[in-house]
């Protein structure tokens, strides 16, 4: 039992052990069957079967929404790194006692209400302990969803360069960027990144990606 | 930790970490496997031991006598010694049952969140060359590669109309041609300032028909829409360690005796067991005694 808790730290989730789910490239909107064919309902179904593990842990599940958004809205400040794709608000949205409103989700407000009822998102923090996530325990009665969303690497067309394709650097936990070979650290083989990453591209794509 | 004025002398972390600590780092070796392997000087190698012993040579040759030692100890030899001032110990999974899984205390699954922007292009491209420009590359972890997702896909992902959203919900932030669709019209007349969704969608959509290389006018298109993709429920197995004092100043928990009784009472089926068991918590600053 510790009586000095000054003296302990716990340094969490600093190595990755394994993929579990959620970065494919699947819409959750999207059907299983019929790929090209994208409904609400469907979503807010497979977001909770992935949510749940309803067909076993290792099934494939979807893993992407999609919002409407303008320029405006992210030179506005409100959507540049970050936002919150459930009913949770951010520390800066929330600006009265009864709460506040979602400006960082894309379209604002009244769109997200309307995703709100389609895709049920409210339901996404069903069953969590909500004691342990307020007072941030390392251990808790059962699992966490996570609502946040930071701005992830991806390229976008750039007709200025080379290959016609700029990376828009990500801000979040893993880092500016990914590319292929990082699979294999981030499901916790005793690989550096570097190794990983030069054993499957280009050094000079490598170099570029650090 | 340093706020408190604390050194930590342990650090206690799962043994899948201990192999990536003890060689996984490049520091550890200095030997990169992306080195080609030199044609090599000791003619006494063997074939089976000709890729361990070029990784030493290499180790060798970067590191010198100190990253051969390293590699040789393994993590044994990580184990042993101390890294940066810390003991390493190791917190052991244990056995719940045939049928489930080994309980790691220091592993959990933990999600993060991370979002994508997709944008029309700003500059208008060659013509011809119209194909993919509002597309987006974003990394697949499950097949460990880029996967082009287009903007039409993502259009169709966001549901609106029919039965996904109400196209008639409003923005927040309309674009700079949906608010102009307030100023008045050729004629004079004030155009209606549209800033739902179906005009949202309208544009966006003009965007695939550019895409496809059919005849759109490059003026008639909104460069603001903008589609956000999220991928919020990423979720990995997480590896924790713990950094701490070791020793009675952080606190000890003392075990005395302890005694197991089992008993059946017949009449309501049941087995009962009483377990008796003394411990102590120390340091005791509350004057509490030992409880029982």
């Amino acid at each position: 039992m510790v009586t000095k808790p000054q003296n302990v730290l716990v340094m969490r989730d600093v190595a990755c052990a394994g993929y579990v789910a959620g970065c494919n490239t699947v819409f959750f909107a999207q059907d299983s069957e019929d790929t090209e064919k994208f409904s609400l309902n469907e979503a807010g179904k497979n977001m909770m079967e992935r949510l749940s593990f309803a067909n076993d842990v290792g099934a494939k599940y979807a893993s992407m929404l999609a919002f409407p958004c303008t320029a405006q809205q992210m030179s506005s400040g409100h959507l540049d790194t970050v936002m919150s794709v459930t009913t949770r608000l951010l520390p800066w949205e929330v600006t009265s006692a009864s709460g506040g409103d979602h400006h960082s989700f894309p379209g604002g407000q009244k769109v997200f209400e309307a995703y709100q009822n389609g895709l049920q998102l409210r339901s996404v923090h069903f069953g969590e302990d909500m004691k342990a996530a307020e007072n941030q325990d390392f251990i808790s009665q059962g699992s966490t969803n996570n609502a946040t969303c930071f701005i992830g690497p991806h390229r976008l067309f750039d007709p200025f360069t080379k290959s016609f394709m700029n990376l828009v650097p990500g801000q979040g936990h893993f880092g500016p960027d990914a590319i292929p070979g990082d699979a294999r650290w981030r499901r916790g083989e005793s690989v550096s990144l570097k190794t990983a990453r030069e054993t499957m591209v280009p050094l000079e794509i490598s170099q570029h990606g650090r | 930790m340093s706020r408190y004025g604390v050194s930590p002398n342990m650090m206690i972390m799962p043994p899948q970490m201990l192999l990536y600590m003890a060689l996984a780092p490049e520091a550890k070796l200095s030997a990169p496997p992306f080195l080609k392997p030199k044609p090599c000087s000791h003619s006494s190698h063997h074939p089976s031991t000709h890729r361990l012993l070029h990784c030493r040579c290499a180790a060798y040759e970067k590191g010198g006598p100190a990253a051969e030692a390293r590699f040789e100890a393994g993590v044994a030899g990580f184990e042993a010694r101390a890294f940066r001032g810390c003991g390493i110990m190791t917190s052991e999974p244990f056995e719940v049952s045939e049928d489930q899984d080994s309980v790691q205390m220091l592993t959990r699954n933990s999600q993060v969140g991370e979002f994508y922007v997709l944008q029309p292009p700003q500059v208008k491209p060659e013509a011809g060359k119209e194909k993919f420009t509002c597309d987006a590359l974003i990394y697949d972890e499950e097949s460990d590669r880029h996967v082009r997702v287009t903007w039409e896909q993502a259009l169709k992902a966001c549901c609106i109309g029919g039965d996904g959203v109400s196209d008639d919900t409003k923005m927040a932030s309309p674009t700079k041609g949906m608010k102009n669709q307030g100023n008045n019209d050729a004629t004079g007349k004030p155009n209606p300032a549209k800033d739902d969704l179906s005009e949202w969608k309208e544009r966006a959509s003009a965007w695939i028909a550019f895409n496809n290389g059919d005849q759109v006018t490059w003026g008639d298109l909104d460069p603001d829409i903008r589609i956000v993709i999220a991928r919020p429920f990423i979720e990995h197995l997480m590896h924790s360690v713990v950094m701490t004092v070791s020793g009675r100043d952080t606190g000890a928990t003392l075990f005395g005796p302890a005694d197991m009784q089992l008993s059946a009472n017949t009449q309501v089926k049941t087995i009962e067991g009483a377990c008796p068991l003394t411990h102590a918590t120390l340091p005791c600053t509350h004057g509490l005694p030992a409880s029982r």
